[in-house]
């Protein structure tokens, strides 16, 4: 077991007092925050090691490499990537899937091809594809995970398909519901169609143990700032063989073996997918942050999340008015709970909170289509991480109150 | 509380002036506010080139109630003319509280529910002369 009083202490930001309350940070779905030892690796980054990597000769070019593709290692061995060439460096899960769509859509989809992703996703799984669906004349299918309350979306994805299907793309744990999909099952669906799977691991690779082998997945998508990393650094993993039927999204230095005035011959995978100069200090926190999660253990994180769930479902089914949406068993959902409360606007409930130093997120949370289907305009949410206790939920229940006390 | 919601705020929140709908509208509106998806839709009659009537609906935060009620109250009898020189800072100190940046969207989503209003009643007028 973890103790998050422990863990609080390497986190700096949360000794911090907000409009004169201690911090209660409720807000890892949008960003977690950085222990120290992430900030000393980029501090120790740029005081010790900087340099461009890959093209220089010199000692600070090579140690600067070294680091880059270390945090490559590390980054891969994490999520069960036995080959660091199959990872590519972004900046963030946003980038990653945008360069599945443009990268791999573009050039492999067809009119009449079907792309499949579900009414829940992030916009960043849905706008992508909206475009790509309109350049390449293929159709976008949405399959109404909105509906499956348990986050069971295997039967809704099986009526879905056919050999028209070329890709269904979607995330392993709602940003919203918290709901984890069971990727694996997918899998095996789509692989009798013929279908390949892009998973966005934003939500889910900070707290559970991800391992892109035994999910079966072609492509993993993940941002490095939510599971205690720098912000603008994340990863795809492609699939070994995938990558050559990958165009790049960005082209330039770096990504190349030999220019011409009309053409150039393009770098081996990953690097023709990196073009210019990478974050090389956020992939360096990345990996520090990756180091952090090891030692902690994802089980543990796991287990301390779903204890959190389980407090916060009954803390807050205690509350008059207030629904919480999403899956009703705690080991069915990564560590968050979204609410509505009746006659109390998410927004003024999020500035209520706020004045009590509680950090909650409030508004459609990058998914309009499921707040639609749903058929409410806006929702709050409280999303927990390691260092999050249960006295943490005790105040979200006590300012929750008093904001009903005020405004409802 | 020292914070947003204070007493003319929580007045015009807990009784909006001009919410409902009008059966005799000329033109309405919707507007969304990007942040939370929130629509506000908004009604206006003109007569003799004074604002006749205006009201507004949707399910909206405080901040947003608020200030449609305050900014309809405000501009109710008044030209076209004068309805478009209304700006966002005269709003922001009808509602008399110190707003940070996401929520001076909340509080604006009304004036830019007006001047489409307008803009789309002129544009009518226009097109019947």
């Amino acid at each position: 077991m973890l103790d998050p009083k422990i863990i609080k202490k390497d986190f700096p930001i949360l000794q911090r007092l907000i409009n004169g309350h201690p911090l209660v940070y409720l807000d890892n779905a949008a960003t977690s925050q950085k222990p120290k030892q992430v900030i000393k690796a980029l501090v120790d980054y740029y005081e010790q090691h900087n340099a461009n990597v890959h093209r220089g000769i010199h000692t600070l070019s090579e140690e600067a490499s070294g680091l880059y593709e270390n945090a490559r290692k590390n980054v891969s061995a994490f999520l069960g990537v036995d080959r660091p060439k199959e990872l590519v460096f972004t900046s963030g899960s946003t980038q990653s899937l945008n360069m599945v769509a443009f990268g791999w859509g573009l050039r492999n989809l067809r009119q009449q091809d079907i792309i499949l992703v579900s009414d829940a996703e992030h916009h960043s799984n849905l706008v992508p594809w909206q475009v790509v669906a309109d350049k390449t004349g293929a159709k976008l299918e949405l399959f109404p995970a909105s509906q499956a309350v348990d986050g069971n979306i295997v039967p809704l994805i099986k009526e879905k398909l056919s050999d028209r299907v070329k890709i269904i793309s979607l995330s392993q744990a709602s940003n919203v519901t918290g709901a984890i999909a069971d990727v694996k099952d997918v899998v095996k669906e789509a692989k009798k169609v013929g279908a390949l799977v892009c998973v966005d691991g934003a939500q889910s690779a900070p707290h559970l143990k991800v391992d892109v082998k035994s999910l079966g997945c072609d492509f993993f998508a993940v941002s490095g700032h939510k599971m205690l990393g720098p912000t603008g650094i994340g990863a795809l993993w492609v699939r070994e063989g995938l990558m050559e039927q990958m165009d790049p999204v960005q082209y330039g230095g770096g990504m190349i073996k030999e220019v011409y005035d009309q053409k150039a011959t393009l770098a081996d995978t990953p690097e023709r997918f990196e073009a210019g100069t990478p974050n090389i200090a956020g992939a360096v926190g990345f990996s520090a942050a990756i180091d952090y999660l090891r030692a902690v253990g994802s089980d543990n994180i796991r287990q301390h999340e779903i204890n959190l769930n389980e407090h916060a479902l009954s803390e807050l089914s205690t509350i008059e008015g207030l629904s919480v949406i999403g899956p009703k068993d705690p080991a069915k959902r990564t560590g968050l709970v979204s609410f509505v409360v009746k006659g109390l606007h998410a927004h003024d409930l999020a500035a209520i909170l706020d004045s009590e130093g509680i950090a909650v997120r409030s508004g459609h949370h990058c998914a309009m289509p499921l707040h639609t289907k749903l058929k409410i305009s806006a929702s709050t949410r409280a999303s927990y991480y390691l260092y999050n206790t249960q006295d943490d939920i005790k105040l979200l229940a006590e300012g929750i109150k008093k904001a009903i006390r005020l405004l409802g | 509380m020292d914070n947003i919601y204070r007493e003319q705020l929580m007045e015009h929140y807990r009784n909006p002036q001009n919410r409902g709908k009008m059966a005799d509208a000329q033109v309405s509106v919707e507007e969304s506010n990007p942040l939370c998806g929130d629509m506000l839709s908004m009604q206006l009659k003109v007569r003799g080139g004074k604002i006749d009537d205006i009201m507004f609906e949707g399910s909206a935060c405080a901040v947003t109630v608020a200030s449609s009620s305050l900014l309809t109250q405000a501009i109710k009898g008044k030209t076209l003319a004068q309805a478009k020189k209304m700006t966002k800072e005269e709003l922001l100190e009808l509602l008399g509280v110190e707003l940070t940046t996401s929520r001076v969207k909340c509080a604006s989503l009304p004036l830019e529910a007006l001047r489409e209003l307008i803009r789309k009643y002129e544009t009518k007028e226009k097109t019947q002369d």
